[in-house]
């Protein structure tokens, strides 16, 4: 499953605990360069600018005259108490900024709460299965 | 004795990246009367918006080179383009003879503007929308 959002977005990615793969497509539209692509993950927010920064990460990739590649990045989801996660993207040159952008609401994930309430809905849906086997066992004997 | 040293100016200077190395040829032909151990200082600065050069950024002096009269020699020196405050620069020359003991200036020199121009390269990065899937 892939995520689309932003104008395109007609659902978000939905991550379960574990780890993702983001991935960041970019275009070189200048010569052939050794560059170092950034990866920042943030908690989303509702104001216009993003949470708190969880992840930051950082690969050297080469691009070729014109191409594109799509970078990926292992990332372990953290589980807080925001579900939406924005993602900033820079490409850096020699140490110098060269192109950043930044995504909100690249995907979501459970919040601790949902977590929390997840776990008591499935006890209570577990809880008359387990009353039933006791009165099953109760008729047997 | 007299030294005219020519440099010949593209229309459209070259650029290069820092950190490239390029050579200089100075051609220089003797008016002289009689032959003459002769060679080139040549000085690189940047350029200047103002009339007049800007920072000197390096000195070299050429290889020497029997001149007879009416000889044309190419003077050459090797430089490593360096990024400055400004992307052009301009080259002065200065010819020296040998007076059979030491090298003398002969009061022949010249300044050209903006022969060649350095420039750190352009990129141009577009960073799509990032998408996510599970490991």
């Amino acid at each position: 499953m892939i995520s689309s959002s932003g104008i395109q977005g007609l659902y978000l990615y939905s991550a379960a605990p574990g780890t993702v793969t983001i991935v960041a497509p970019i275009r070189n539209l200048g010569p052939a360069v050794d560059a170092t692509v950034k990866l920042y993950v943030y908690e989303g927010s509702w104001l216009p600018t993003h949470g708190k920064l969880l992840a930051e990460y950082s690969q050297d990739v080469h691009f070729d005259e014109g191409g594109r590649k799509e970078v990926e990045f292992t990332h372990a989801v953290v589980v807080t108490d925001e579900a939406r996660r924005d993602v900033g993207v820079e490409v850096l040159v020699a140490g110098e900024v060269q192109a950043s952008r930044e995504f909100d609401d690249v995907y979501t994930m459970p919040t601790r709460q949902g977590q929390a309430m997840g776990m008591l809905m499935q006890m209570l849906m577990i809880m008359p299965m387990f009353m039933m086997m006791g009165m099953l066992m109760e008729g047997v004997s | 004795m007299m030294m005219v040293p020519l440099v010949w100016i593209p229309l459209e200077a070259p650029v290069f990246l820092p950190g490239t190395r390029i050579r200089i040829w100075i051609p220089v032909t003797s008016r002289c009367t009689a032959g003459v151990r002769a060679r080139v200082k040549v000085i690189i600065y940047e350029g200047s918006v103002l009339p007049g050069h800007g920072t000197k950024l390096a000195e070299y002096h050429s290889a020497e080179a029997y001149m007879s009269p009416g000889d044309r020699v190419d003077f050459a020196v090797d430089h490593t383009t360096v990024k400055g405050t400004i992307d052009r620069r301009d080259v002065g020359a200065r010819v020296e003879y040998w007076d059979g003991s030491r090298w003398v200036d002969s009061g022949v020199s010249d300044e050209w503007d903006d022969v060649y121009y350095v420039r750190a390269p352009e990129y141009n990065f577009e960073i799509g929308q990032p998408y996510v899937r599970s490991a």
